[in-house]
């Protein structure tokens, strides 16, 4: 960095100092003879060498500054989903042994009540979660997540867990009201979450376990499965107490690492602890307990666990969790209308993502957010592979370019499952999605992607305001000036400018805050209305003093027959560079009225829709 | 679109090309296959007994036991590694 900094700072310089003997006169290089009058001296002298080496050090100035901001703004790549790294085993033997400890705390108190439940909860999610809704707004540069879970727990782990939970207590057992351990979330091991907050029904904040806590869970409900899936009868010497720590200690290192580990670490990780379980796939069948036991540790060699406390767990079993996150979306651009839009200070007008927790639940609602100034434009469902649009009733047929989508399941209790549907569009600023019956789907390459436009007027109206201006004073102007205006005054000259500066602040001081700024067509119209607008100021200056100096009148200039002859434009003669001015002008004016107006129908037409019964899925 | 045979994690939109548009990572892990129903949890007194035995399997195991099996576990890492 240091390097860069000097590099950067000794090609400034140098930028600096060449500057002046490349384009100006040095103040020694031009000494008027005595006798003569002293002449002005002129502004440019460019010297055709040194300007090439200025250009040369600008060049090298803006690589260096360039690779600089590049080079701190790459990001770290993540492991690859194939390879075979296995530094994310790195757990230290202290943090092994701790593990091991806070295992043996668990068993001397209540909490192994708590364990069936707690892997129920993060190996079956979709069992216990009745429904879900996710709400995404998008407030700015960030995201706001807020998620409400409802559970209805199972009534056998639930007894369980308090009969158990009771032995270790003195008191009745009506009386105990041990803590639950409510698994909300397993959250990707590659993701930091930002701003979290839970709360419950009544909008109370919730208790989340610690990391050590967290762990103890596992370790004690790994070792709990790893009691279940051993063999009940055996001979095999090999499983031995120690045999099953090492095994255990194996998992435990995929488990309570930080960094996600590759799927191929993690077979061969438990296929090593396997080992030494005694346990082995005998034609690729095994006993149930060994699969949750695989699954388990598979789990949470990729996610981390965010467990609830619920004091008092209700008499009805059922519980609503609710979470909120802020989130930064990652924006690539490279097409060249995105890389224009952002050059523009405009963002993207599209989100999409992948309704995961729909797999997870019961029953899912997604509500996708924006601005109050904006208008759902699209809502699709997609599949990841093939990017093709899936309806109510296409979701398992046969895809194009071989991508094979699951087959319709018969329906159950009368109701095709899985099932979607999404709101109609009607000028609201969110999409809604609805999905059911998505659990059980072994394919789950599924994709929403909802876009948003801005509510018409908007800006395209001040952007049609600011052209029309801007057509009306320089046709004006133009017409005058060919018709022996005055140059007495210079109000001309700043009337022109006016629309240059009414787009800029349209332009630029409208929705800042808002995350989905979307009007491209009106920043076009702004910019190109607001450019026309100051070269016909310029010129409007220009020719008035070419005049003056020359003594003819402007109107005059030049002669007939010559380059700049006037041009009749609707019967009235006007300079050609007025013509070129006017004519951009009107473009810029029709171009952004066609766009006002079909917007504005497009928009009309949502408004006035009417509601359908049994209407297939909504696009 | 390939069926993911391996129980592994959901694929993300990160290689989807999203041009101009804002890609919301999800949060949560989803396994890519369904995971069969284990009836031991549906057994009220399997449960508890396996609790027991869980207790007590942890309660005799001795702090220089268990730290004799992290160093093997260690150690088989490390030969992973080769």
């Amino acid at each position: 960095m240091k390097w860069f900094k000097l590099g950067s700072a000794t090609l400034g310089l140098g930028v600096l100092a060449l500057a002046w003997p490349a384009f100006m006169p040095m103040p020694w290089g031009h000494v008027p003879p005595k006798a003569s009058p002293p002449a002005p001296r002129p502004l440019f002298d460019p010297q055709p060498w040194t300007v090439v080496i200025w250009a040369l050090l600008v060049v090298a100035l803006i690589t260096v500054i360039n690779h600089r901001y590049k080079s701190q703004a790459t990001t770290t790549l993540p492991l690859p989903a194939d390879g075979e790294d296995t530094s994310a085993l790195d757990t230290s033997i202290s943090d092994l042994e701790r593990a091991f400890e806070l295992r043996a705390e668990a068993a001397n108190s209540g909490k192994m009540a708590a364990l069936p439940m707690f892997i129920s909860l993060v190996l079956q999610p979709e069992k216990s979660r009745t429904r879900t809704v996710e709400t995404v707004s998008l407030e700015g540069r960030v995201i706001v997540q807020d998620v409400r879970i409802e559970m209805a727990l199972s009534d056998a782990l639930i007894d369980v867990f308090r009969e158990e939970g009771a032995g270790k207590n003195e008191a009745p057992a009506d009386e105990i009201h041990p803590e639950t351990y409510v698994p909300i979330l397993n959250c990707s091991k590659r993701e930091m979450i930002d701003n979290f907050q839970v709360r419950d029904r009544e909008d109370r904040s919730v208790d989340i376990l610690c990391y050590e806590e967290t762990v103890q869970l596992i370790s004690s409900s790994l070792h709990l499965l790893v009691h279940a899936a051993l063999p009940k009868a055996t001979d095999d010497e090999n499983i031995t107490p120690d045999g099953i720590d090492t095994a255990e200690a194996l998992f435990l290192m995929l488990m309570c690492s930080n960094k996600p580990v590759s799927d191929k670490t993690v077979e061969k990780t438990i296929l090593a602890a396997f080992a030494h379980l005694g346990l082995r796939t005998r034609d690729g069948v095994e006993s149930r307990n060994v699969t949750w036991l695989r699954e388990f540790v598979k789990t949470l060699a990729h996610s981390t666990p965010v467990v609830a406390i619920v004091p008092d767990l209700p008499e009805t079993r059922r519980l609503q969790i609710s979470y909120c996150r802020t989130t930064i979306p990652p924006n690539k651009s490279k097409q060249l209308r995105h890389w224009l839009r952002l050059m523009l200070g405009l963002r993207p007008v599209t989100l999409q993502m992948v309704p995961g927790m729909a797999f997870n639940s019961k029953s899912y609602h997604l509500q996708v957010k924006a601005p109050a100034s904006q208008y759902l434009m699209e809502q699709t469902l997609r599949c990841v592979e093939c990017g093709q649009k899936l309806s109510g009733s296409e979701v398992e047929t046969d895809g194009r370019g071989g991508c094979v989508h699951l087959q319709p399941p018969s329906p159950r209790n009368g109701h095709a499952e899985p099932y979607f549907q999404l709101l109609r569009k009607r000028g609201q600023n969110y999409a809604h999605l609805y999905m059911r019956g998505f659990a059980d789907l072994k394919q789950k390459n599924i994709k929403i992607s909802t876009s948003f436009g801005e509510v018409p007027p908007g800006t395209l109206a001040s952007a049609v305001i600011t052209a029309v201006t801007s057509v009306l004073l320089i046709s004006a102007v133009g017409f005058a000036e060919t018709g022996g205006l005055e140059r007495d005054s210079d109000i001309p000259a700043i009337l022109l400018v006016l629309p240059a500066v009414a787009a800029s602040w349209f332009g630029f001081s409208s929705d800042t805050e808002a995350i989905l700024r979307s009007s491209l067509a009106a920043r076009c119209s702004l910019i190109l209305g607001g450019f026309v607008s100051m070269a016909a100021s310029v010129l409007f200056i220009v020719s008035g003093s070419l005049a003056e100096k020359t003594g003819a009148e402007p109107a005059s200039l030049p002669p007939p027959g010559r380059v700049g002859e006037p041009a009749p434009l609707l019967g009235v003669e006007v300079r050609w560079w007025w013509s070129v001015l006017i004519y951009l002008a009107s473009v810029n004016l029709v171009y952004v009225l066609v766009q006002s107006i079909v917007r504005s129908n497009a928009y009309r037409r949502l408004l006035r829709k009417e509601t359908v019964l049994n209407e297939n899925t909504v696009i | 679109m390939k069926i993911l045979l391996s129980r592994g994690a959901v694929s993300i939109l990160g290689n989807d090309s999203p041009d101009g548009v804002y890609v919301l990572e999800p949060i949560e892990y989803v396994r890519s296959s369904v995971l069969p129903d284990n009836e031991l949890l549906k057994d009220r007194e399997a449960v508890k007994s396996l609790l027991r035995e869980t207790c007590d399997s942890i309660q005799t195991r001795t702090r220089d036991k268990i730290f004799g099996s992290i160093t093997r576990a260690i150690a088989e890492v490390e030969g992973l590694r080769v």
